[in-house]
């Protein structure tokens, strides 16, 4: 059951797995609950400039776009599909939810679980260091556009 | 307080995915699996 690091059914397996399951089950509750309402969504009560920027992200239907990428990062990291991409594609959400929890509207609860959703973003980012690393560390040279990749190419047929 | 400070109806969403989850990988990899993990 308990093997050694990196197999499956290691520690390090199902602790990454428990971590996954738990920040994708967050997104995925959190975003799901904004459509379906079974508990009142989380909002700031104050200060003033808190509940007019949450205001506007409402009125502009940009927080209904905020909570699409959470549903997609929610089922990404569920189903166990395009972690990485989802992973990246939810850091900007998971910035601002921190920025707001520990500068514009603290409260004792917020001052944790906004550095806890970065904390566990990053981490389930660094999971993927085998994904990050040709993009962060620009140690795969060649410079190449997506539309000559082989997978898009025209396959020719042979004379 | 320190409660207040824990709980939330997300997290126990969060928690109770996360159990299913795990429970489901366990009985995969015990009985046979699914070929490992799809990433």
């Amino acid at each position: 059951m308990v093997g050694h690091a990196g197999q499956t059914g290691s520690v390090e397996t199902y602790f990454v797995l428990a971590v996954r399951y738990f920040f994708g089950g967050h997104a995925l509750v959190s975003g799901a609950n904004h459509y379906l309402t079974i508990v009142p969504d989380i909002m700031p009560r104050d200060p003033a400039i808190a509940v007019r920027f949450m205001s506007v992200l409402i009125d502009t239907h940009l927080y209904d776009l905020v909570k699409v990428i959470e549903i997609l990062c929610g089922l990404s990291l569920i189903t166990g599909r395009f972690m990485p991409v989802a992973l990246m594609m939810e850091m900007p959400v998971t910035i601002i939810v921190c920025y707001l929890s520990l500068f514009i509207a603290p409260t004792a609860r917020s001052l944790y679980t906004g550095p806890r959703e970065v904390i566990l973003n990053l981490f389930l980012l660094s999971t993927y260091w085998g994904y990050l690393r040709p993009i962060i560390l620009q140690d795969r040279p060649p410079l190449m556009p997506i539309w000559r990749d082989r997978l898009f190419a025209r396959v020719e047929k042979p004379q | 307080m320190i409660w207040k400070i824990l709980y939330s109806p997300y997290d126990a969403g969060a928690l109770i995915i996360m159990v299913i989850g795990l429970a489901a990988h366990v009985a995969a990899n015990r009985f046979g699996g699914w070929g490992g993990d799809p990433r």
